[in-house]
């Protein structure tokens, strides 16, 4: 089966007043048709910089090398324009906060439309009673009243469902969900989770998930990409690398979960992460790697198949079980 | 400083001591006004009759969803907000009741460490400034001629390094701001210590950190404390017992081990099942109870059971009779059916 996206060797560098920022820095993955993968990472790892990249949402001056193939058609050095086309009909994304992703002057039923309006030109009435269809999808309670409301009359929950009901408007392929649950309430997460399964089984939608949230990633995906300092560092089915990881990355991020009840101490990763203007050298997470030896200060760990999944460090077999 | 660790019983599980914080049928309110002409046209009781003990050397976890109450029950027990009606007694004294001067002797034994590391800080303070401001407000807790080495010994008690003293807070990182905090709530060597929401601003690894910290600190200094958090995995593992938060309501309270294998209210049974797990396919978890919609505006709470609009067992009875906090079962519960 040929993949959906194919990101490969993928670099973002971005010019500060810090001098040059490499917040992406050689990430590939796939992403195939009907399959949820998840990309996880602490904060300023390049996650959301890498799905800004395929969306064409980069700021200006970014600069960006390698290779976005959507459906084969590669989308690093075209026109901005050709990826906006392919995104209103093809790909998807939802936002953290889906107020700043909200017009506050629209009513939120016309936003979710606007699209089948501008590029499908469909009429309003008809847009009108499709917008009402969806939000009865997405699990809107009385949606004939609710979409002549504004999005401040949305509570948290029912905004990220109106954001859902929107990204569905041109029922696309892909959707790419940049932390969709982190500023919700677990029972609202659990809702909003359910739902995003339950599209992907009724239209084969596929999903590209950015989480920190490790228990919503054994929840939900299929595969799972993890990345540190803007580099993939393990990557893999979801169950095979939570039982089996072999990046000490990945290792030490399982164990700073409070899952198990019994146990008394958690074992963080010691340190934090580096200042991405300022990376270490040779392989990024040796200042707090446990397993660092000399040759991690200089030579950086390529991504290799160690055990049936690919991962970075030039100790891969010594880590996990 | 006198360690102070939790007596326990046969079964390894902490056994109550005489309560140090002692609250009773609690309530903070804010005005709802006008826009037009500002003036008060309602109240919202973001707490709304509360109760609770917590015995000395204990931590009582406090979960909810936003909107639950959750800061507001905080601030209110360290005087951030005025309560409208009920107690707060710390250390048998009943601080919405005792005089301005003694409440502000007790006032010291009562620090609060806040969620956003960030917004807590004055940035345009150095942390020397930051954590010896206190001291100066209270200048009998440590002479000054010790400041320096007090100093010293408290930022490498919270695993800073005692040399970025003079370093501002944007020179540090979230977790090493969040550090500054503790120190800041420990400088007077308080004995409540109120953590809302300590770790959900930080990253899953400085999360483990700053929470192995604040156990060492329980232990090293027989610290109580109240811990606020909306992560129930977080709480599971700092708590001694958990009080679940709806509405401005306590629904159900019981030892963490309790609550977390057997829960008897349904806004429990719910909140719990909606937990994801790390490992999902180790266990065989019974299907997760999927509430519908939202929770309702506490400027128009729903009449009787506060919970009965998402409730998949309510009946009748549920929105005529308010359902009271007392022991169903094995613990309390606020729920006609629970137990
Ligand atoms: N100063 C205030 N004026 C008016 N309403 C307030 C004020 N502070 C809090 N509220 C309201 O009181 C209720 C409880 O708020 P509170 O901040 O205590 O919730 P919380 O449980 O801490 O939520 P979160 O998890 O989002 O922090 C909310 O409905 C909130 O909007
Ligand atoms: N427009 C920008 N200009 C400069 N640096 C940026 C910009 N956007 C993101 N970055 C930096 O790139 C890195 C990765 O960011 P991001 O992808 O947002 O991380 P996350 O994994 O938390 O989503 C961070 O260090 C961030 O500060
Ligand atoms: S390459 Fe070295 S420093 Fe990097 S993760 Fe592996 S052992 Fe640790
Ligand atoms: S009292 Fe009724 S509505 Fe409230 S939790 Fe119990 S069953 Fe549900
Ligand atoms: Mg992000
Ligand atoms: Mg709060």
């Amino acid at each position: 089966m040929e993949p959906l996206l194919r990101v490969r060797e993928l670099r973002v560098r971005f010019a500060t007043r810090h001098g040059t920022v490499s917040a992406v820095d050689g990430v590939s993955f796939d992403v195939y048709p009907g399959e949820t993968v998840a990309i996880v990472g602490e904060s300023g790892s390049g996650k959301s910089v890498t799905m800004q990249a395929v969306m064409g949402l980069l700021p200006r001056g970014a600069q960006v090398s390698g290779s976005i193939t959507y459906r084969g058609t590669e989308l690093v050095g075209r026109p901005v324009s050709v990826t906006r086309a392919l995104c209103g009909d093809e790909l998807a994304m939802i936002f953290q906060d889906p107020l700043s992703s909200l017009n506050p002057v629209f009513r939120v039923g016309r936003q979710i439309t606007e699209a089948l309006v501008r590029r499908r030109g469909m009429r309003r009435a008809a847009a009108r009673e499709r917008a009402v269809e969806l939000m009865t999808r997405v699990g809107i309670p009385a949606p004939e009243l609710r979409v002549d409301e504004y999005p401040h009359q949305f509570s948290g929950g029912m905004r990220q469902r109106a954001m859902i009901a929107m990204a569905l408007a041109m029922s696309p392929r892909l959707l790419i969900a940049d932390e969709p649950t982190t500023a919700l309430d677990v029972t609202v997460q659990a809702q909003i989770m359910r739902l995003l399964a339950s599209l992907r089984e009724s239209d084969g939608m596929a999903l590209a998930l950015i989480t920190h949230d490790l228990g919503v990633v054994a929840d939900a995906a299929d595969r799972v990409v993890l990345m540190y300092a803007g580099r993939v560092v393990e990557t893999g089915p979801t169950r095979e690398v939570y039982e089996h990881c072999r990046h000490p990355y990945t290792e030490g991020l399982l164990a700073s979960v409070p899952d198990d009840a019994d146990v008394d101490r958690l074992v963080p990763i010691s340190g934090q992460p580096p200042n991405p203007a300022s990376l270490p050298g040779g392989c990024a997470f040796h200042p707090r790697c446990r397993y660092a030896i000399e040759r991690c200060r200089t030579e950086r760990p390529p991504l290799s198949v160690v055990d049936g999944h690919p991962s970075a460090c030039h100790r891969s077999q010594e880590v996990g079980g | 400083m006198n360690p102070m660790p939790a007596p326990s019983d046969e079964s390894g599980t902490a056994v109550a001591g005489p309560p140090l914080l002692s609250v009773r049928d609690l309530v903070t309110s804010f005005p709802i006004r006008s826009t037009l002409l500002r003036r008060e046209i309602g109240r919202i009781e973001a707490v709304a009759g509360v109760s609770f003990d917590l015995p000395a050397g204990q931590t009582l976890g406090i979960v909810g969803e936003s909107g639950s109450g959750k800061s507001t029950l905080a601030r209110t027990v360290v005087g951030l907000a005025r309560a409208r009606a009920g107690s707060v007694t710390f250390d048998g004294t009943d601080l919405t009741a005792a005089a301005p001067a003694e409440v502000r002797r007790r006032r010291r034994d009562i620090q609060m460490i806040f969620q956003d590391p960030y917004a807590s800080l004055n940035p345009g303070r150095t942390v020397r400034q930051l954590v010896t401001e206190a001291w100066q407000i209270h200048p009998d807790v440590v002479p000054r001629d010790r400041w320096p080495a007090e100093l010293a010994e408290l930022l490498a008690r919270v695993g800073l390094d005692p040399g970025h003293a003079d370093r501002y807070p944007h020179q540090f990182s979230g977790g090493q701001r969040q550090r500054i905090g503790i120190a800041r709530a420990i400088a007077l060597r308080p004995r409540l210590v109120i953590c809302d929401e300590p770790v959900s601003a930080l990253d899953v690894s400085i999360q483990a950190q700053v929470l192995n910290l604040l156990r060492d600190l329980q232990r090293d200094l027989g610290l109580t404390y109240l811990f606020i958090s909306h992560d129930l995995s977080v709480v599971r593992h700092v708590a001694d017992r958990v009080a679940v938060l709806y509405l401005g309501r306590i629904v159900e309270e019981a030892p963490t081990a309790e609550i977390f294998a057997a829960p008897t209210h349904p806004y429990t049974q719910a909140l719990l099942s909606a937990v994801p797990r790390l490992r999902p396919w180790r266990e065989t978890a019974p299907e997760p109870i999927v509430l519908a919609g939202d929770i309702p505006s506490p400027a128009n709470p729903p009449s009787g059971c506060r919970f009965r609009t998402r409730c998949p067992r309510a009946e009748d009875v549920c929105a005529i009779e308010p359902p009271a906090l007392t022991i169903r079962g094995t613990h309390p519960a606020a729920c006609h059916f629970a137990g």
